[in-house]
């Protein structure tokens, strides 16, 4: 038999462990692969029919008319669900030992030798290792993944689960509702500030994988919480989905950061809801990386809920050869005084494309809310392209919207600059664009501030002459 | 006694008959243009504007190819200018003055219809290159059923100091506006033309509702320089369809200063192709929305070549229950080397009930250019408003110079005296509405 190999790229993080699934299903989408889903984690019936409703609004969606083009995805190539191992591992020693040579690749054991908080890695559809901080348990934080909070705290999950991104919401919400699997839960009790960053990482490892994890957070009032996630997928010849939902709930006071740094391999279609509601004085943060994938389609949005709520998105997207990074951010202000700031940077390169597709919307409701909106394109070169595609919906007259967007190349007097100091065109430009995406490195914890630096280098590789 | 004529209809199968009876003076090549279009009207959905719900039942309701025949006796107010001057009622030429400076320099003003018949040869290359009459429904109703407009034609080298004043009226009782105008400028010429369109309310009774479709082609030659003006203050029972599209030839330059101030709902586009090294577009919109008016506006600045140059302003003001959206689009295609775009959208917004949208795209397909957009809407500052107030003016007249200070910026590069102040004067009206 046949058997793909990955393909040879510069893609560092493209090999792949071989097919180490216990349980796997055939490809396509079906309601028995949705009942049979739901059977394995022997979950509750209001699950069960949660996931069939979402599988009919999924079939009878359209697929969407705008944004990144997603003729090459096949749903009936897709594979739903696949368990990597029979239980989930307690402590390292338990985790197999290939996928452990994986997580040894992406440097995980290390992060937790750093004494970080707990790490739920997730490799395909169950979170295969998982451990988290003795501190976090004491001051009552509940950082688990998703399906044994369904099993431990059922109250909690069923009372949210669904709420902040309904089934019907777009397609590939819906797709999520229908087979999720994974994902992350926490909860941060009132008053509590969890002194470390939580973090998970996915891994997407089998061919035709789809991986559908299912993230919720909930910040209680006047808690801290800084959620931080990052992606990496081998590299196959054919197509792989990633759909994920994450839901947060920042209730009033609190204040929640969730980071992304999203590296998934050229093969990926990265098709992402994710969104947030603050209440009175919340803050909601979203530090979202878009580096890698075939396709993402992501806009992080914050629903402004009650007076004095606060959102801020701060994003970049680098887009190389055959990439499209179509992503953005949204701000519903629904209440009055509420502030918004988005800042997106993208970079195309290699006949790459970004787009940045954003919408803020003061409704009646947000008398002397504020909004600030700054979206910066760098172009490197001929065969790349980039769109600037940002919505304004007004309707109050108390209210102050502010949007600046630029789309430019590497400056000659820039670069002339920093040759006649001795540094190559090559160094030169790569600490321009360095310079370019700082006010997105500077917000990220200090690994992924140096892993960003990395990739960033890695991709800049060969952007010259 | 009298019957009531039977109201017009006109299906796929008798249009060629009806097209053939009310256009009876065109030539061959014009009717069957106009064949065309009328298969594409049939053939064409309503078109689908994503912020503004179009109700096809209610606009195909109006009986737009049933207008009554315009009075003989119409006295139109001619404007005070010493340029030349055209005013059209529907199909009916009011009023054609042209200076005999400009008929020696070779300069045609006329109107669309008299072209056709009379320069072919300068008229037919180019009616209907610049706007494909099946872009959308409306534009193919247009290019069917279009009575009359204007014709300007400057040959190369001329550059002429008198402005050329375009009226095109709406007759309010008369349920379908079909306004079309052909602008051909040669190599190096230059000129300013003022093109309006205003219903003409005195004497009439206005119906229910009425339906106009309104096309302006500009094809600029090699150097040549366009300044266009226009403002819009058609009656509050119109619905209005505006395609006004230029190709814009190397290093000309075209500015538009384009005033949109009527209608029930409006839909209007303009786009300005440069197509050739140098060329550049100007371009300023101003709007301003009372009323339950609808103002969807589309204007672009497409870079089909190396060192092209666009800026786009628009300024809104929006009053009442008024809703706008104003979407720029700069779309820079590949190969458009040096070129350099920029935007700048401000909504001031004088009423909570009223709604304004901006999208303000920026399309690139070139690594060496400068793009750049921004948009702000904000309500009266109230510090400013405290001020002015404190300094004994009333809280109207306090909004009123604030309204001014904001479309001031935009108003004042004008450079046509007369438009400007035309301009401020449909400001003043609608300020006090």
């Amino acid at each position: 038999m046949a058997v793909n190999k990955p393909m040879v790229t510069d893609y560092a993080y493209g090999f792949n462990d071989g097919d180490v699934g216990v349980l796997k299903f055939g490809q396509g989408l079906t309601r028995q692969t949705v009942e049979d889903i739901s059977r394995i984690k022997q979950e509750p019936k209001w699950m069960l029919d949660f996931r069939l409703h979402a599988l009919d609004v999924f079939l009878n969606k359209p697929m969407p008319g705008w944004g990144a083009d997603l003729s090459g995805l096949d749903f009936d190539k897709i594979v739903y669900y696949v368990k990597p191992s029979e239980n989930q591992g307690r402590t390292w020693d338990e985790v197999p030992q290939t996928i452990k040579d994986t997580f040894e690749r992406l440097g995980i054991p290390e992060a937790e030798r750093k004494f970080l908080a707990g790490v739920s890695a997730q490799y395909e559809s169950e979170v295969v290792y998982h451990s988290i901080h003795q501190d976090l348990t004491e001051k009552g934080i509940i950082f688990t993944d998703t399906d044994s909070a369904l099993r431990e705290y059922p109250e909690l999950v069923r009372e949210y689960f669904g709420t902040i991104v309904p089934p019907e919401d777009n397609k590939f919400a819906a797709l999520n509702s229908a087979v999720w699997s994974g994902g992350s839960f926490v909860y941060i009790p009132p008053g509590v500030t969890s002194p470390i960053p939580l973090q998970a990482y996915f891994r997407i490892n089998s061919q035709n994988m789809g991986q559908f994890e299912r993230t919720l957070i909930i910040a209680d009032e006047n808690s801290f919480g800084h959620y931080v996630e990052g992606c990496t997928a081998p590299t196959y010849n054919s197509e792989s989905l990633h759909s994920a939902v994450v839901e947060i709930l920042v209730k009033a006071g609190a204040r929640m950061r969730y980071t992304t740094v999203q590296n998934w391999a050229s093969n990926v279609y990265n098709l992402v809801t994710k969104r947030a509601m603050a209440y009175r004085d919340a803050t909601m943060e979203w530090v979202d990386g878009n580096i890698g994938s075939k396709r993402t389609m992501k806009y992080p949005s914050v629903y402004l809920m009650e007076e004095g709520a606060r959102g801020m998105v701060l994003s970049i997207a680098v887009a190389g050869q055959g990439q499209h990074q179509d992503t953005g951010a949204k701000m519903i202000h629904a209440a009055p005084h509420t502030t918004s700031t988005i800042v997106s940077k993208s970079i195309s390169q290699h006949g790459g494309k970004t787009t940045y597709r954003g919408l803020v919307h003061l409704t009646p409701d947000a008398e002397g809310a504020k909004s600030n909106v700054k979206c910066d394109t760098l172009i490197m070169d001929d065969a790349s392209g980039s769109d600037t595609v940002p919505t304004a919906e007004i309707e109050t007259a108390q209210a102050i919207m502010e949007h600046e967007a630029t789309v430019t190349k590497v400056s000659a007097e820039q670069l002339f600059y920093l040759t006649s100091r001795g540094l190559s065109e090559e160094e030169a430009t790569r600490l321009i664009v360095m310079g370019f995406i700082e006010p997105f490195t500077r917000e990220l914890p200090m690994e992924f501030a140096v892993e960003m630096n990395r990739l960033i280098k890695f991709e800049m590789e060969g952007a010259i002459g | 006694m009298a019957l009531s004529p039977q109201p017009l209809t006109i299906t796929a199968h008798n249009a060629a008959d009806r097209l053939r009876e009310q256009f009876s003076s065109d030539p061959e090549w014009l009717l069957a243009h106009r064949r065309d279009a009328m298969a594409a009207y049939f053939a064409l959905p309503t078109p689908n504007r994503r912020r503004t719900a179009l109700n096809a039942g209610r606009l195909e309701a109006i009986e737009c190819f049933d207008n009554a025949p315009v009075p003989a006796d119409l006295d139109l107010p001619a404007p005070d200018t010493e340029g030349a001057v055209l005013g059209l009622a529907h199909d009916r030429v009011v009023t054609s003055r042209t200076p005999s400076q400009l008929l020696e320099e070779g300069v045609i003003v006329t109107d669309l219809r008299s072209a056709c018949r009379t320069q072919p040869k300068l008229v037919q290359p180019f009616f209907g290159s610049v706007i494909d009459a099946a872009a959308d429904k409306y534009q193919a109703l247009n290019a069917s059923w279009w009575h009359n407009g204007g014709f300007l034609y400057v040959p190369a080298g001329v550059r002429v100091a008198y402005p050329v004043t375009w009226l095109h009226y709406h007759l309010p009782d008369q349920p379908g506006f079909f306004p079309r105008s052909l602008i051909i400028l040669e190599e190096d010429s230059e000129i300013v033309l003022i093109d309006h369109y205003a219903a003409w309310e005195s004497g009439y009774s206005p119906v229910a509702h009425s339906l106009a479709a309104i096309t302006v082609e500009v094809k600029l030659g090699p150097g040549a320089r366009l300044h266009y003006g226009s403002i819009e203050r058609l009656s509050g029972t119109t619905s209005t369809f505006v395609n006004r599209s230029a190709l814009a030839g190397a290093h000309s330059a075209i500015y538009w200063n384009v005033g949109i101030f009527g209608s029930e709902l409006e839909i209007s586009r303009q786009s300005t192709r440069l197509v050739e090294p140098g060329a550049e577009n100007h371009s300023v919109t101003v709007f301003f929305g009372s009323g339950r008016q609808r103002h969807d506006i589309d204007v672009a600045s497409v870079h089909d070549a190396p060192h092209t140059a666009s800026t786009m302003v628009g300024k809104g003001v929006m009053k009442g229950r008024a809703r706008s959206v104003f979407t720029g689009v700069t779309d820079i295609r590949r190969g458009a080397r040096g070129s350099d775009a920029r935007q700048r959208e401000q909504t001031l917004m004088l009423s909570d009930h009223a709604r304004a949208d901006a999208i303000p795209s920026l399309l690139i397909d070139e690594s060496d250019v400068f793009a750049a957009h921004s948009a702000s809407a904000g309500p009266v500052e109230r510090a400013a408003l405290f001020y002015l107030m404190a300094r004994g003016l009333s809280e109207e007249a306090a909004v009123r110079l604030i309204v001014e200070g904001f479309l001031a910026p935009a108003i004042d590069t004008i450079s046509i005296d007369d438009l400007r102040q035309q301009v401020w004067a449909a400001v003043e009206r609608k300020v006090s509405e």
